[in-house]
């Protein structure tokens, strides 16, 4: 006898997103996963002038704005033919270490412990399910550091405030970089904030999910998805000192491959959309919505690399970058997001020291006559996020973005896949369907932004459901 | 000369005010209406630092002019300003614009931005609220006769700190 | 002693807000202060504002929910999930609380393009939560530019039809803080003196004057740089931003003084102009946000 759960909404995300499970015999069996939040940016940008997609992208996400920023600064750079300086793009890439910091530590403490730690003494963190399973000794400690945490997390935007002006929101990275310079006062400031982040990620962060780890096990078995494994490159590519990170590569049953961005497709067979065609390249302008048509069930898009779903985020940098091996599950998600805090401070410790103070990075840009386009794909917190722009009579034509979180919460296609993070529920045993705790642990384990998302959710047909009171 | 007299009303007024809002600090006990008065007289002082200015700025103009001047009208201190008397009768100059004239004055590649309302032609290139010679979503450049009026009803000692630069034909 | 009023209390808007806190602590340590629920709906937006106010230090949010009121129904920060979650948003009207809204109000196909969550099976949009809520509050805080005017979720061509909060409740009292994001220190100082005085007061438009009430022209640190008419040309300059096209002169906030993330930095302070995220009409009556071709420039036109 098959059950319908629905978990609307799932909190502890950025945004909104419903999950639709049908559980056969304590089973997983089907999945459909839904961004409950339209607001439409791709339209809104169309008609502004260029160099504004800048500050007004981020605006698409309060808790990843910066990334939103770097991409857009790219994507004009790409367009306006306009080569960075090595130090702007090293002080933007600064701004970008701080947002990671401050998303990794927020999303494991405030959004991931609530779900294995049980916090007393606050309406707020009550829970309704009862798996919790951490000593008590183990229990308060990690119940202390989600207080703690915090301050880290703010410490963490107020590093990137210090170039950045301000955050969330940020008005530092621009095209060519930055728009202000570093002094002296403004690198100790971040490496002084730097350093008493990095012990907390060393000293509590990191033991505080292998604690979890050690005792929700089956979570390494839980949560896996198709495997296929997706950057865009994170921290690479510098003239002068190469990779500090990933390059740009894929990973699937044949082994890790250079990646092409040719082979990004968006497919619309099971969204809203008319579709005199299912499959788009991101610079094409995808149809009207279409709420009638047939086998549609969201209007999320579903992107493909070669016609398959990918897995974006930290363990798919980690594992392509060959310093993580243990597997592909929910917990190895949990804890690639830990050990990557660590390995992002050591990055932005390494581009501090690179860092020449007074450097103005700055220059007056035009925007050409003639109609221009480029791109700006670039891994961030989450995974990877590429921006398109047209630009015609000077101003926004086009813009698309595609968002880490539609790569991971996409939609099925036409060739039977599933969404990655739909995939990745397949299977999982509902121990007590009344109170699935299972289901929004894995999902977190993506760290879902639905915000990013920026789609539209109609509500399907009524179907006899059993609801999760 | 309409102006200065404008302008000066104002900065009486605004002086009275502070005095007004001084005694009554004094003879309040409640510390909201305090906070409250403290804070206006705050921004009357940064308003009558405004009004100085340009009342400066007028005085360096009219001094270079150096022709047709005339005593200013020493007001009453105390009399109440109106903000919504009647148009200023400000002194035009000669130039004439036609609205293909006007679009040219956009502010941008170093022209000046000028506006027009009522058919007078106003330059707002260094005026505070035309940052990026645009306002509000408008662009400079443009007859703005009917959005003044729906934005700026009674509002008329708005037009009479902008320098005229000429009518529109 | 008690009569002498002059000289004033420090009124820098972080004494105001110091002396704020000091008090909320005092009174909630004597118990003549108890502590509120405070529903914090987010709607159609980006959770921003919730964000910034995880960047507030004194008070932080421990402090919030520890001591200043009882957080009932936060979306990005319960530990319930599902109909649960949106059960104790139902419950939570049957007791006295404060609802602190961010987001606009999605109006489309009957606020059908943002779903909250499932009540009884069926889907609860923003807008209903936000009337239903919005009714019964004994205060009401549109928090961040989309709650208060629509913001950039209702930037044009508004796809999602998205309004202010107070078009959707048109005859209640609410206090607007606006900001993309709110400073941490506006929600949390306005919070406080609604716990401790009541309602702060407002400017007509609704906005704190312990917060709004100053152009943040008029206490730029780069006014000379205006008034002397000395313009930068580029970001990363260190003059007055007007040319490119700083929005300082039409924005009252306390910026300038107050400064972001633990009052270390400002956009200004960052070499780039305001964008007036704080102001009514935020971002259509606010862009262009970067000009290039209104500075000067040497060239011959």
């Amino acid at each position: 006898m098959s059950k319908r759960i629905v978990i609307n909404p799932l909190t502890r995300i950025s945004g909104f997103m419903e999950i639709e499970v049908i559980v056969d015999q304590n089973k997983v069996v089907d999945v459909k996963t839904k961004g409950n939040l339209f607001r439409g940016f791709e339209q809104m940008l169309a008609g502004r002038s260029p160099f504004d997609a800048v500050y007004f992208t981020q605006r698409i996400c309060g808790i990843c704005s910066a990334a939103h920023s770097m991409a857009s600064s790219i994507a004009l750079e790409d367009a306006l033919n306009i080569e960075p300086s090595e130090q702007g793009k090293y002080l933007r890439d600064i701004i970008h270490c701080c947002e990671f910091l401050q998303n990794h530590i927020r999303h494991f403490y405030q959004y991931t412990v609530p779900d294995f730690v049980r916090i007393e003494g606050n309406t707020l963190l009550q829970t309704d399910h009862n798996d919790f399973r951490l000593p008590q000794k183990v229990n308060k400690a990690i119940s202390q550091h989600y207080f703690e945490s915090l301050e880290l997390s703010r410490l963490a935007h107020q590093m990137l405030a210090v170039l950045g002006g301000k955050a969330p929101h940020n008005h530092g990275v621009f095209i060519g970089g930055i728009t202000t310079q570093a002094t002296a006062e403004k690198v100790v400031h971040l490496d002084s904030i730097l350093q008493k982040i990095a012990k907390f990620v060393d000293e509590k962060m990191i033991p505080d999910v292998f604690e979890l780890a050690k005792y929700y096990p089956e979570y390494y078995r839980l949560g896996g998805g198709y495997g296929n494994l997706l950057t865009y490159g994170a921290f690479n590519h510098y003239k002068d000192i190469g990779t500090l990170y990933v390059d740009p590569l894929v990973f699937t049953d044949d082994g890790i491959q250079p990646f092409e961005e040719q082979n990004i497709q968006e497919k619309i067979d099971y969204a809203w959309f008319q579709s005199p065609k299912g499959t788009y390249s991101p610079d094409e302008l995808i149809p009207e919505p279409d709420r009638d048509k047939d086998r549609a069930y969201s209007w999320v898009k579903a992107p493909r690399y070669a016609g398959l779903p990918f897995e974006v985020g930290p363990l798919a940098r980690l594992v392509l970058s060959g310093e993580y091996t243990n597997g592909i599950s929910a917990m190895d998600r949990t804890i690639a997001r830990a050990l990557e805090a660590k390995k992002i401070a050591g990055i932005m410790k390494t581009l501090l020291n690179l860092l020449i103070p007074n450097t103005n990075v700055q220059k007056k840009y035009e925007l050409p006559e003639e109609e221009v386009s480029g791109k700006g794909l670039v891994d961030t917190t989450r995974g990877a996020l590429g921006h398109w722009i047209k630009i015609k009579d000077k101003k926004i034509d086009f813009y698309q973005i595609i968002t880490p979180s539609t790569w991971d919460f996409s939609t099925r296609d036409e060739n039977g896949y599933m969404g990655t993070a739909e995939q990745a529920l397949m299977g999982t045993p509902i121990h007590d369907p009344e109170n699935p705790a299972e289901i929004g642990r894995i999902l977190r384990s993506f760290d879902p932004c639905m915000s990013c998302a920026t789609h539209v959710h109609t509500p399907g047909k009524e179907v006899k459901t059993i609801q999760v009171l | 000369m309409q102006n200065i007299r404008m302008l000066q009303q104002q900065v009486n007024s605004l002086i009275n005010q502070a005095r007004h809002d001084i005694y009554s600090i004094s003879a309040t006990s409640d510390p909201t209406a305090k906070q409250v008065k403290l804070q206006r007289i705050w921004d009357a002082l940064t308003s009558i630092q405004f009004l100085n200015d340009l009342l400066a700025a007028h005085a360096a103009s009219s001094i270079s002019a150096a022709n047709d001047r005339q005593p200013l009208n020493t007001m009453p201190v105390g009399q109440p300003i109106s903000p919504t008397s009647a148009n200023p009768a400000v002194a035009v100059p000669n130039q004439t614009f036609t609205i293909q004239d006007l679009a040219n004055y956009d502010g941008k590649n170093g022209r000046p931005a000028y506006v027009a309302v009522g058919g007078v032609v106003y330059d707002v290139t260094n005026n505070r609220a035309w940052a990026a010679a645009t306002h509000f979503g408008l662009v400079s450049g443009r007859d703005y006769t009917q959005e003044f009026a729906s934005c700026h009803a009674g509002q008329q000692s708005i037009l009479a700190t902008l320098p005229v630069v000429g009518r529109l034909v | 002693m008690e009569n002498y009023i002059l000289p004033p209390e420090p009124l820098t808007n972080e004494a105001i807000a110091a002396r704020l806190t000091t008090g909320a602590r005092n009174g909630l340590a004597n118990g003549s202060v108890k502590k509120k629920n405070l529903v914090y709906l987010e709607l159609n937006g980006c959770s921003g504002n919730i964000i910034s106010l995880l960047n507030g230090a004194n008070p932080d949010f421990e402090y919030m929910i520890g001591s200043m009121v009882n957080l009932v129904y936060s979306n990005s920060l319960m530990a319930a999930e599902g109909e649960k979650a949106i059960e104790r948003l139902m419950n939570a009207l049957d007791e006295d609380y404060i609802l602190a809204v961010e987001g606009a109000v999605a109006l489309r196909d009957k606020g059908l393009y943002n779903i909250i969550g499932t009540w009884k099976g069926k889907p609860l949009t923003g807008l209903e939560a936000a009337k239903m809520l919005g009714e019964k509050a004994s205060h009401i805080l549109a928090v961040g530019a989309c709650a208060t005017h629509g913001g950039v979720s209702a930037a044009r061509p508004n796809p999602s039809q998205s309004v202010g909060l107070q078009d959707v409740l048109p005859d209640k009292n609410m206090i607007k803080l606006p900001g993309c994001p709110v400073h941490p220190d506006w929600f949390l100082g306005t919070l406080a003196h609604i716990l401790l005085y009541g309602d702060p007061d407002t400017d007509n438009l609704g906005r704190p004057l312990m917060f709004y009430s100053t152009l943040i022209h008029d206490r730029c640190p780069r006014r000379p740089f205006f008034d002397r008419g000395i313009f930068a040309e580029k970001l990363g300059d260190k003059t007055c931003l007007f040319k490119l096209g700083c929005r300082g002169p039409v924005t009252r906030t306390d910026c300038p003084t107050r400064q972001w993330n633990g009052h270390v930095n400002w956009p200004i302070g960052d070499d780039t102009p305001c964008i007036g995220c704080a102001q009514f009409g935020f971002p259509d009556a606010m862009a262009p946000f970067i000009s290039y071709d209104t500075t000067r420039v040497v060239k011959d036109e």
